[in-house]
């Protein structure tokens, strides 16, 4: 299987151990996911926020370099909301999308966004590779592991695969596994990333709120699906500890990980040593051997 | 073909003529073929205009009239009773509408006055054409049948029979009373509900002209308005109706004792396999339910119910049974169904405990309910914030568009219940309140004197902080966001069409509304019919209403229903359509496309054949024959290219 | 203290109404049933100067210069959870970046956090087509709050530590065209 690839600019800094995940796991699955050649940044908030248009070139820009009719798979939720929005965009907005097709092409760039499936990498797992599959590569069953499955906003709002409220695909995906799954109501919750510099109080009450129903229900780690729910629920569990006089300590890590463990691959080469909050405790509960 | 035809156009006050240039249509039409006269004037419709019409048929022996006005829904009956009393057949009466087609969708004047003046062409020349017809009278059989034994059901059944007349009323629960059976107490007034209902339940079961069919449902309606065909399915109650005295020996006995979610408590209480729903049910008769029962289910059980039942009524040999009954008019009445508020993860319902609806909340306030009528969260404590939240799957794109039009009251009435009856506050979260009814607004200040907090603003979310219940809304008349800790949420839920709705609406060939509630004749002018004659609607399977609104429409439809039988008979349409056989090929194309079931297969002649009693005259039969063999009266072929020439014509 | 503010019909600007319904996310306010479950829904309403039902209300009145300088645009966490529950199917979130835009573009709050942080993120994909996290922060808080970054150190050296800060830049290849193209999209106004 071969998938054209967009991994975003964190998963190039602060989450190398998404990185590292990744293609340890696509290894196993013997998929291959091939970059976009010269990828740019999606914009995330930012573009938007100060001109749509600017925006929409950055997520178009990367579009078109894949060929037409072909798939881009994004890794972290925000890119992939931003990548997936163009097209939506573009059919609400018509004279929009002619305006930014004339500027694209007076650079000599052609090729149809709206001819690109944008897809987030857990719905490939889900959708292509197939629980069937990715269950016969379990070598060691997450099942002393009670998980929250935290998806964040931008995986499924304001578009996406699954439910804008509940999605149930990361559940499914960590059941699969063989891991127990907490049921877990602020799944889509924001993390609070787009004011964390500019409004950190707010930033961190919102974390606090997932962290706090996390920890009610007794999950021993969150398992995120993007670099930016992750470094926020991981990095700033501290502050937030700070902040409201809480004590939380709950390891954060990426679905893959997750897979990678019960893959039986060495945590090493999925980065798990790289969790702010101690991530190694985890691997007593995982089985020896199988 | 000479004809003599007069053309009336209508300026219909300014309503056209604002836009429309209705003396150049007069004029433009006096130029045409056998136009003779055309006039046009204020009202058509009043009775100076209709005296006009009559006047000229006279004067000038008219033979065909057009009148050039508003949309044939409303008036095209009363310009064909014009046309016949002054001797002239109804059907030879075309109407054109320039209001609906052309002013009140335009303001360019020239180009609605030109669209005008094509319709008035393309009704002149259809009308040539017209044949006089006769509208056929078909005797009506005495008998209604009523569908849906809630207050509206009863209310129409009974204004029935004590007219003399048989009803029959199917429902589909063990027990007549529909919602209103659950609540406790009814607003405006506050008067208990089984205080005002309970009367009237008995008085369906005395009542010598109903016949009541209880766990039953219709199956299938065949026939035509006053002579409907009508098959019931009865479903087996396993209890010998004439035997059981309703002393609920069989229910203290079951095995399954307060093992099953009872439905009459909203699933806040217990109650066995064999069961009698509730205290006052009608008829107070115990049935066994077949999903729960462990020797129906599984064939094994000791059976206590049938030692415990001294009267031996007990009878696990009884079958479903199909009733064929004759009735001459349908009251549908089956009422709604509550919003589920679990498919909106928000709100909490499903997720905490103490987040329950609306009609949860009736059973607990209910003196005869789960808790004695004590106001109690789940752990048997009393509330002491409780917060009531408006359009919970109402007036939501999301959801449900449309306004369940009770829920502002019963969320006032609930706060004042929960004041009554605790010393809890009490927070409203709505977003306009509307108290239209006739003393709804006093109640609204009655209970505001009581100290309720009412907030504007939806509430967005319910959720647990810090381990309280929560509530999240905007205060929008302050304009801040607000957390609410509460003990006890109550979700004031929509009304939803049934969820058989769907079939029922095409077992009896009615239709529905984009909402999902049966759609009615004419929203304003005639909410009790349907498009299929002799079929009526009442209560909240038309729309949401409250208890008054469906009591008025309850007898408004056993009025409507009334009036044909005490006549005898009643005059159904003309238009129809017919098969000529010599050009039917048989391929019974058609046969599968009419939704009233009006065309048969002669197997001898091997032709289509159609019941015209039946027949609604759609047309849907004659646009799919593909040998041409259908014609449908009033609208043939002729009539339709002759009409769409004459629109398309230039000048 | 100052009294209730009272609006001046002359003060008011029906055609900002009409612009911001133009653009995105605008289309559909005039059906906005001001039922504040998109403030309810919100996780950073509770600290703006007006809620997003409010900010509507505003708009449709007329009340630019108020809308324009209000700190509740930059607030948005952009998580959508309002447009997802608003009944009337409004995009909320899609008109916060709108005002952000027409705000920027106009001058107004420059001197909040908000567009300084969206401005120099934009300005450094402008020059190297990708963002370097660990540079971006920095660049930041050393324009906003210089005396942060002590604050900032502890986290930085975790990070470090485990390896979760690259220091080697980032950028695309044919940053040439790429800013070419950037500059003239911007010129394009909104
Ligand atoms: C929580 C709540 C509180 C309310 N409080 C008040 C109040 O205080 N005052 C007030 O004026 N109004 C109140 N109302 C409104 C009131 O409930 C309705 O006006 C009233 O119940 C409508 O009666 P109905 O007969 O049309 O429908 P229903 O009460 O729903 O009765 C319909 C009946 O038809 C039966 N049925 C359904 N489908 C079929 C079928 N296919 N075949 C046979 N039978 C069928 C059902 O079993 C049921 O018995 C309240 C509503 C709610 C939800
Ligand atoms: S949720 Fe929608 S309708 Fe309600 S106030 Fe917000 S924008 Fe308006
Ligand atoms: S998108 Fe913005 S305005 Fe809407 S709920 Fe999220 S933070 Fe609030």
């Amino acid at each position: 299987m071969n998938f054209n690839y967009y991994p975003g600019c964190s998963l190039h800094g602060a989450a190398a151990d998404y990185r590292m995940s990744i293609n340890a796991i696509c290894r196993r699955l013997k998929m291959d996911l091939t970059e976009i050649e010269d990828w740019n940044c999606c914009g995330a908030t930012a573009a938007s926020s100060e001109n749509y248009k600017m925006a929409l070139v950055l997520a178009a820009l990367n579009l078109v370099k894949c060929e037409n009719e072909s798939e881009l798979v994004v890794a972290c939720n925000a890119c992939y909301q931003r990548l997936l929005n163009v097209n939506s965009k573009f059919k609400k907005y018509p004279a929009i999308k002619e305006e930014i097709t004339a500027v694209l092409a007076e650079f000599g760039i052609s090729g149809d966004p709206e001819k690109i499936k944008v897809r987030h990498l857990l719905e490939i797992f889900l959708e292509e590779v197939g629980l069937e599959k990715i269950k016969s590569n379990i070598v060691k069953p997450l099942s002393e592991l009670r998980l929250i499955p935290y998806y964040g906003c931008m995986l499924v709002r304001p578009e996406g695969f699954d439910d804008p409220e509940q999605p149930t695909a990361l559940d499914e995906l960590l059941t699969a596994l063989g891991a127990q799954v907490l049921p877990f109501y602020r799944k889509t919750r924001c993390c609070g990333n787009a004011v964390m510099s500019t409004n950190e109080k707010t930033a961190l009450k919102m974390i606090k709120e997932i962290l706090e129903e996390a920890h009610f229900r007794g999950g021993q780690a969150i398992v995120v699906t993007c670099p930016v729910c992750q470094l926020n629920l991981d990095a700033y569990q501290d502050k937030v500890n700070k902040e409201f006089g809480t004590s939380y300590n709950i390891p954060v890590l990426y679905f893959t990980q997750a897979m990678g463990l019960a893959f039986g691959i060495g945590p090493n080469k999925l980065g798990f040593d790289r969790g702010i909050v101690p991530r190694e405790d985890l691997l007593k509960l995982i089985p020896k051997i199988e | 073909m000479a004809e003599n035809i007069g053309v009336y156009v209508c300026h219909c006050g300014s309503n056209i003529a604002a836009v429309v240039d209705c003396e150049k249509i007069a004029q433009a039409a006096s130029e045409w073929d056998n136009v003779v006269i055309a006039r046009d004037y204020k009202y058509m419709c009043s009775d100076p205009g209709q005296n006009l019409i009559k006047k000229d048929i006279e004067e000038y022996g008219l033979t065909r009239v057009v009148v050039a006005s508003c949309s044939p829904r409303m008036h095209e009956p009363t310009f064909r009773k014009t046309l016949e009393e002054a001797g002239l057949n109804g059907y030879l009466l075309e109407m054109a509408n320039i209001r609906e087609h052309c002013s009140w969708v335009s303001k360019d004047k020239e180009a609605a006055t030109e669209k005008a003046i094509a319709l008035t062409r393309g009704a002149v020349r259809r009308v040539v054409l017209h044949q006089p017809i006769k509208e056929r009278e078909v005797p009506v059989n005495k008998a209604t049948l009523v569908v849906g034994g809630g207050i509206a059901g009863i209310q129409a059944a009974l204004q029935i029979a004590n007219a003399g007349y048989p009803v029959y009323l199917v429902e589909k629960k063990p027990s007549i009373g529909g919602h209103m059976a659950q609540f406790d107490k009814t607003f405006p007034t506050l008067d208990c509900a089984a205080c005002i209902l309970t009367p009237k339940m008995v008085d369906v079961d005395r009542n010598q002209n109903i016949k009541l069919f209880t766990c039953s449902e219709v199956v299938e309606v065949d026939g035509y308005v006053g002579n409907f065909k009508v098959k019931v399915r009865k479903k087996p109650r396993y209890v010998d109706e004439e035997a059981c005295t309703g002393c609920g020996d069989c229910e203290s006995a079951c095995v399954m004792k307060n093992r099953i979610p009872s439905e009459f408590e909203v699933g806040l209480g217990k109650r066995s396999a064999v069961y009698i729903p509730f205290p006052q049910a009608v008829p107070l008769k115990a049935a066994v339910d077949e999903e729960n029962c462990l020797y129906l289910k599984k064939g094994k059980c000791k059976q206590s119910c049938v030692d415990a039942c001294q009267r031996e009524a007990i009878d696990f040999e009884q079958r479903e049974e199909i009733v064929e009954l004759e009735v001459g008019a349908i009251i549908l009445a089956t009422g709604f169904e509550i919003f589920d508020p679990s498919v909106g993860p928000q709100w909490g319902y499903g997720i905490y405990d103490n987040v329950i609806t609306g009609l949860q909340f009736e059973r607990i306030t209910n003196a005869s309910g789960p808790t004695g009528g004590k106001v109690l969260l789940k752990d048997g404590s009393e509330p002491k914030k409780v917060a009531i939240l408006h359009c919970i799957g109402s007036r939501d794109e999301n959801y449900n568009k449309y306004c369940s039009r009770v829920c502002c009251m019963s969320s006032v009435k609930f706060a004042h219940l929960v004041k009554e009856k605790t010393d809890a506050e009490v927070y409203e979260f709505y977003i306009d309140m509307r108290t239209f009814g006739k003393q709804y607004e006093e109640f609204y200040n009655r209970v505001q004197e009581e100290g309720v907090h009412f907030i504007r603003g939806k509430g967005a979310e319910v959720t647990e902080i810090g381990g309280e219940l929560t509530v999240r809304a905007e205060d929008s008349l302050l304009g801040v966001y607000r957390e609410i800790p509460v003990d006890l949420v109550i979700l004031n839920t929509a009304l939803v069409p049934c969820s058989d709705s769907e079939k029922v609406s095409q077992i009896f060939g009615v239709s529905r509304a984009e909402s999902g509630f049966f759609l009615e004749s004419h929203i304003k002018l005639d909410p009790i019919s349907t498009t299929n004659q002799g079929i009526y609607l009442a209560g909240c399977c038309q729309s949401p209403k409250d208890i008054p609104d469906t009591v008025a429409q309850g007898s408004a439809a056993a009025a409507g229903a009334l009036a044909a039988i005490a006549t005898g008979k009643v005059t159904t349409s003309p238009i129809s359509a017919s098969v000529n056989e010599d050009i039917c090929s048989g391929c019974k194309t058609c046969l599968n496309m009419c939704a009233y079931k009006a065309i048969t297969f002669d197997e001898n002649k091997k032709v289509a054949e159609i019941n015209e009693a039946v027949c609604k005259g759609c047309g849907t039969c004659a646009a799919t024959c593909p040998s041409g063999a259908i014609t449908n009266s009033h609208f043939t072929t002729e009539q339709i290219f002759a009409q769409i020439e004459g629109v398309c014509e230039n000048g | 203290m100052e009294g209730m503010p009272v609006i001046k019909e002359r003060n008011l600007h029906p055609q900002f109404y009409r612009r911001v319904k133009m653009l995105p996310g605008g289309e559909k306010i005039e059906a906005c049933i001001q039922c504040g479950t998109c403030s309810g829904s919100c996780p950073s309403s509770h600290t703006m100067d007006y809620t997003p039902r409010k900010l509507i209300a505003m708009i449709r009145a007329g009340m630019e210069e108020e809308v324009l300088k209000s700190k509740a645009i930059w607030m948005c966490a952009s998580c959508y959870s309002c447009k997802a529950r608003c009944p009337r199917g409004i995009a909320i979130t899609d008109l916060m970046y709108t005002l952000k835009n027409i705000a920027m573009a106009s001058g107004c709050g420059h001197k909040l956090a908000g567009p300084v942080f969206y401005g120099t993120f934009n300005r450094m994909v402008e020059k190297e087509g990708r963002i370097n996290e660990g540079k971006f922060i920095v660049t930041f808080t050393l324009k906003t709050d210089p005396f942060k970054i002590i604050g900032m150190a502890p986290l930085g050296m975790k990070m470090l530590a485990k390896r979760r800060l690259p220091l080697k830049a980032t950028a695309i290849k044919n940053k040439e065209e790429f800013r070419k193209i950037l500059a003239r999209i911007r010129e394009a106004g909104i």
